[in-house]
C-alpha cells in the first residue's frame, strides 16, 4: 500500500487534467504541490489552486468547458455514466480516494435531482494519509481506558476524514493494547478508497469496508453482518444518518463518526439530539485555521 | 512419346486454370460469409456492451478487456486494441482510441457504411447517462442488424454464383485456349 502525503496526491490528480492546466501546474515549486489541497476549476476562469492560507490562481492558465470534460472522462475511466449516480449529489470519488465536488445545472424530476448537466465548476479535493494525526485522540482514549464513541466536528477541508481514517488504523491495528473490529460505512469511498476490492488508503489490517451504500443502511448493514466493535462513518447530516447511530449505541456497538461544525455550540443548535443522546462520549474539534490542532471534549451523558 | 507428354501439359494445365478460376470464386464466397460473421459478431459484442453498461455500470476499459477475450473472430482484435490503448494512452480522448483501433484494422470485412456506424457510436461512448448509452447502442445494433439482413441476402443469392461462375469461367478459358 503507499502512503500518500500531498505530493503524492497531487501526483495522481495531475495524471487526469488536460496539458494546458497541466502546464499551469507545472509552474508550481514541489513544496506548494506537497501544499495543495483543492484545485479549483471555474469554466472561463483561471485554475486555482486552495492551499491551507487561501487560494492562489494562475494567470492565463483558463479554463474551458472541454477542460472539464476532459477531467470528467479521465476522472470517470472514458464512462462517466458509471458515476451518474454520485454525480446526483454533485460529487464522484475518483482512485486513490479524491473527491471531485461539481457544479452544474441541475436536472430535477418530481422534485429530486437525477442529474447534472453543463458542468461548470470542479473542486478537486486531494485525499491525504497522515500518519500519526489521531495521537492525541489515541492518548485520550488510553487514559479513559478504551475506545469510546467519538464524533469529530469541524467545518468543511480542515481533515475531518483525514482524522477519522487515522483513529480507525490505529484502532484496527492495536493502538492501546486492543484490535478492534472496525466496520466501515464509507459511502463515498473516501475513507478507504477502495477499488478492486482492495482499500487504496491505510485503514488497518482489522477493517472491513462497506463501500458505495447510503450510510444509514451501511450501518445497520454491518452492524448485522460483520459482527463489529466499532463502526465508523462519515459525515453524519441526514435524519436517517442520526437515526441509524441511535440504533448501533443501543446495540452494544461504539460508534466513530464525523460532521460538519465549526464547534459543539453551533452543532447543538442543529442537531440537539444527536449531542444529549447519549450517542457519543467524546468530541473532538479540528482547528480551521491551517494549524490543524485538535482538541477533546468529554460530552455530558 | 511427343504427342502424349503435349496432351498430358495441357490436361495438367486445364485442370490448374479451371482449379484457379474455381478458386476465385471461393475466395469471393467466403469473403461474402466473412463479411456476415463480422456482423454477427459484433451486433453480439455490442449487446454484451449495453447489457454490461445499462445492469452494471461497468466502466469501459473493463468492457473493452472483456469483449477482447470473449468476441468472436475478427472484432476480438478490434476490441484488443481499444483496451490496449485505454491502458497505455490514458489521457486520449475515448471517441479517439475507438476510431484510431477502427482505422487500426483495415482487415475487418466492413463497408464503408459499416464503419461509419462504429465511428459514431464511438462518439457517444462514455458519456451520459446509463439509459443514453443502451439508446446509441441499440441504435447502432439495429443499423447494424440491417446491413447484416442485406449481407445474408447476398450471400445467399451471389454465394452459390460465384462459387459456379468460378469453375465456368476456368473451363471456358481452357476451351479457348485449346
Amino acid at each position: 500500500m503507499i502512503k500518500r502525503d500531498g505530493e503524492s496526491g497531487f501526483a495522481e490528480i495531475f495524471g487526469i487534467l488536460p496539458d494546458s492546466l497541466k502546464r499551469a501546474a507545472d509552474n508550481l515549486s514541489w513544496k506548494e504541490k506537497k501544499r495543495i489541497e483543492d484545485i479549483r476549476l471555474r469554466s472561463g476562469r483561471c485554475v486555482s489552486f486552495l492551499f491551507p492560507e487561501g487560494e492562489k490562481s494562475i494567470d492565463g492558465a483558463v479554463v474551458g468547458a472541454g477542460d472539464i470534460e476532459h477531467i470528467l472522462e479521465q476522472a470517470t475511466k472514458h464512462s462517466v455514466y458509471s458515476a451518474m449516480e454520485s454525480m446526483k449529489y454533485g460529487f464522484i470519488t475518483i482512485e486513490g480516494g479524491h473527491r471531485i465536488g461539481m457544479c452544474g445545472n441541475a436536472v430535477v424530476k418530481n422534485g429530486e435531482v437525477t442529474g447534472l448537466t453543463k458542468i461548470s465548476s470542479l473542486s478537486i479535493r486531494i485525499a491525504r494519509e497522515f500518519p500519526g494525526f489521531a495521537d492525541t485522540v489515541l492518548k485520550q482514549y488510553e487514559k479513559a481506558g478504551g475506545f469510546q464513541s467519538t464524533l469529530i466536528v469541524a467545518p468543511p477541508g480542515c481533515g475531518k476524514t483525514t482524522l477519522l481514517r487515522d483513529i480507525i488504523r490505529q484502532l484496527s491495528d492495536g493502538a492501546g493494547g486492543v484490535r478492534h473490529r472496525v466496520a466501515v460505512a464509507d459511502e463515498r469511498g473516501e475513507i478507504s478508497a477502495m477499488s478492486g476490492g482492495v482499500a487504496q488508503l491505510d485503514v488497518g489490517g482489522h477493517t472491513d469496508v462497506l463501500y458505495g451504500c447510503p450510510k444509514d443502511r451501511a450501518a445497520l448493514m454491518l452492524l448485522k453482518t460483520m459482527n463489529p466493535t466499532i463502526i465508523a462513518m462519515d459525515e453524519i447530516t441526514s435524519p436517517a444518518d442520526t437515526e441509524a447511530a441511535r440504533q448501533i449505541a443501543n446495540c452494544g456497538v461504539s460508534l466513530l463518526a464525523t460532521c460538519h461544525g465549526s464547534g459543539l455550540s453551533e452543532l447543538e443548535k442543529r442537531q440537539t439530539n444527536l449531542l444529549k443522546s447519549g450517542v457519543f462520549q467524546y468530541a473532538v474539534m479540528i482547528s480551521s485555521d491551517g494549524r490543524r490542532e485538535i482538541t477533546i471534549e468529554r460530552l455530558a451523558q | 512419346m511427343k504427342g502424349w507428354r503435349n496432351d498430358m501439359v495441357k490436361f495438367i494445365g486445364s485442370i490448374m486454370i479451371t482449379a484457379a478460376a474455381a478458386m476465385i470464386g471461393f475466395l469471393k464466397v467466403k469473403s461474402l460469409s466473412e463479411h456476415v460473421k463480422a456482423l454477427n459478431a459484433v451486433i453480439s459484442a455490442l449487446e454484451v456492451m449495453r447489457a454490461e453498461i445499462l445492469f452494471r455500470l461497468t466502466p469501459l476499459p473493463e468492457i473493452m478487456s472483456q469483449l477482447s477475450r470473449n468476441s468472436d473472430d475478427p472484432i476480438s482484435c478490434f476490441f484488443e486494441s481499444c483496451a490496449e490503448k485505454l491502458k497505455t494512452e490514458t489521457s486520449k480522448p475515448f471517441t479517439a482510441i475507438w476510431n484510431e483501433a477502427l482505422s487500426e484494422h483495415p482487415e475487418l470485412p466492413f463497408s464503408q457504411e459499416e464503419r461509419t456506424v462504429l465511428a459514431d457510436l464511438g462518439t457517444v461512448l462514455g458519456r451520459y447517462d446509463p439509459e443514453q448509452q443502451a439508446k446509441a447502442i441499440g441504435l447502432a445494433e439495429s443499423r447494424l442488424d440491417r446491413f447484416l439482413k442485406k449481407a445474408e441476402a447476398v450471400r445467399a443469392t451471389q454465394g452459390r454464383m460465384y462459387g459456379a461462375l468460378g469453375v465456368i469461367i476456368g473451363i471456358c478459358i481452357v476451351i479457348v485456349l485449346l
